[in-house]
């Protein structure tokens, strides 16, 4: 089922639709192109985005040959990084700001964007995403004897002792951001190939913008404040009220997508009540 | 419609009132063309008057608002025409449709754009009319047109369509005015015209050619700018100031 075939998201097309069915030949946007419409709805979108109602996406990469994990093109913040284990739980990467990446000088910097000419239309179009929620592929350590969450290395009595339990922060592997180059640096097990990347996305570049119904108001209203925002013949009072306007629709918006219910509340709490008996 | 054996004899009564002058049919026609066109051209204007009396707050409303009328009398001249990229439809529009561009021509009864759609889909193609923007709208990572927003580019007498594997639109414009028959039929090549029937022995006799003759292609309560824009032309032709003030009296009142 497609993004915008529930009715929870709106497409971008139908918010710009909605907005110039609704405006009038006296209104002060009345003279915007579309062109201006859809790059300001874009950017709202992206906005909203931002801290609204962040999509969360989940993408499968493939390990490197040099350990190292490719950013999404519509990436924007990482969350977390992972693999799937054969139970289906994401078993999260710890973060470690020492894995080296450092790099040499070998060649003068490639050619920029602006300078080959127009933007390749079709290069510019980000691929959907389709569900793959199998394991990440390669064998994880054979835990069947929970060997590797043993510490073999306690002297007791003379002899080698075994002290049991999981040690603080072992994890199944490390990362680190390399942001310099725009990629991941893992250091992981050799036979992990592929990790899974839950990231911050960047609404505006996906191939069907969509926003969620809670924030379509404060969209709109987004979209008429920047329209108005540098005309010099709007008066300055109006683009006050429609900067106030927005602000108001943006704080309902983020209000009700981050709602807080009381079965949550009660879940949270009756996590801390244990049956084990008391001694 | 406006029938044109109307105009022409009210034009031809108001002329000879002093015994001043006298408009003959070819003179009429001549006339009645540009005329045609000025008052095509004055209904954009009023939307411009409209909108200021709806900003002031004087502008009636729904039914009887100044600027739905003005869109009603424009609104008889929109036309829609479907170009697809195979050419099979108005092949004859179709300047480029290779795998790097979609371009076509205007067709030639064009006036104004109104918009543009994907063909056969309500996919609106955005239209850009400002070329120093195209540029940096084609080099927009955000902007560049994707096929579920496709933009046209409006540039001479062609637009181009991004991206280029659109299969084709369906353009919605005002046609320029041209000429209607007697069953108020549209002639799409023709512009009104008064044809008097040849009756010999008789030559001030003028009684109208209903085959020939062409009626104006504007809407009935028009009748009273188009005469008055003729006889604002027949005033300078005569040098009749009397004319010419009557006439432009009864445009501005209008």
């Amino acid at each position: 089922m497609a993004l915008d075939d529930g009715q929870n998201f709106v497409t971008l097309r139908q918010v710009i639709d909605d907005f110039m069915v609704t405006m009038d030949s006296d209104d002060y946007t009345s003279n915007a192109s579309d062109i201006a419409i859809r790059n300001i709805a874009l950017r709202g979108i992206r906005e909203f985005g931002f801290d609204v109602s962040s999509r969360i996406r989940s993408l499968k990469r493939t390990i490197g040959s040099n350990n190292t994990v490719t950013l999404p093109d519509d990436y924007v913040d990482l969350v977390k990084v992972g693999v799937v284990g054969d139970d289906g739980v994401l078993h999260v990467l710890g973060q470690n700001k020492n894995i080296n990446y450092s790099q040499k000088i070998s060649a003068p910097a490639a050619d920029t964007d602006s300078a080959g000419g127009p933007l390749n239309i079709d290069a510019n179009v980000i691929d959907n995403r389709e569900d793959d929620k199998g394991s990440t592929t390669g064998s994880e350590a054979d835990s069947g004897d929970l060997d590797y969450y043993v510490f073999q290395n306690y002297l007791y009595q003379g002899g080698m002792g075994r002290m049991y339990g999981v040690g603080g922060g072992h994890l199944r592997g490390y990362y680190r951001l390399n942001l310099d180059q725009n990629r991941i640096e893992i250091d992981t097990e050799s036979n992990i190939s592929e990790v899974v990347l839950e990231y911050v996305a960047d609404e505006a570049r996906s191939t069907n913008p969509v926003i969620h119904v809670y924030a379509e108001e404060a969209l709109r209203c987004f979209i008429y404040y920047k329209l108005c925002e540098r005309k010099s013949t709007v008066p300055a009072n109006e683009k006050m009220r429609a900067r106030a306007e927005y602000y108001n629709e943006r704080r309902k918006a983020k209000a009700r997508l981050g709602n807080f219910t009381k079965e949550e509340a009660l879940k949270t709490i009756r996590k801390n009540f244990k049956q084990s008996p008391k001694y | 419609m406006i029938s044109v054996q109307r105009v022409y004899e009210v034009v031809r009564d108001l002329c000879n009132k002093d015994q001043q002058g006298f408009i003959s049919p070819n003179v009429f026609n001549t006339l009645a063309r540009v005329a045609q066109q000025n008052i095509f051209n004055e209904m954009f204007t009023e939307l411009k008057l409209a909108t200021a009396l709806r900003a002031s707050g004087r502008d009636g409303g729904r039914d009887k608002s100044a600027y739905k009328m003005v869109e009603e009398d424009l609104s008889t001249f929109i036309r829609t025409i479907n170009i697809n990229e195979g050419g099979t439809i108005n092949e004859d529009l179709l300047v480029n449709s290779d795998e790097d561009s979609f371009v076509f021509r205007r067709p030639a009864d064009f006036a104004r754009l109104i918009s543009m759609n994907v063909l056969d889909s309500n996919t609106s193609v955005e239209i850009i009319h400002d070329n120093e923007k195209a540029t940096r709208v084609l080099n927009s990572n955000l902007s560049a047109p994707t096929i579920d927003f496709p933009i046209a580019l409006e540039m001479t007498d062609v637009f181009q369509v991004f991206p280029d594997d659109t299969d084709g639109v369906s353009m919605r414009y005002y046609r320029q005015p041209r000429a209607r028959n007697f069953n108020s039929g549209l002639l799409e090549d023709s512009f009104p015209q008064f044809i008097p029937l040849q009756t010999p022995g008789a030559d001030n006799l003028l009684i109208v050619d209903t085959f020939q003759s062409m009626n104006f292609d504007l809407p009935e309560h028009y009748i009273n700018e188009v005469v008055s824009e003729v006889l604002k032309m027949i005033g300078v032709r005569l040098r009749d100031n009397a004319l010419a003030t009557y006439g432009v009296q009864q445009t501005t009142a209008e």
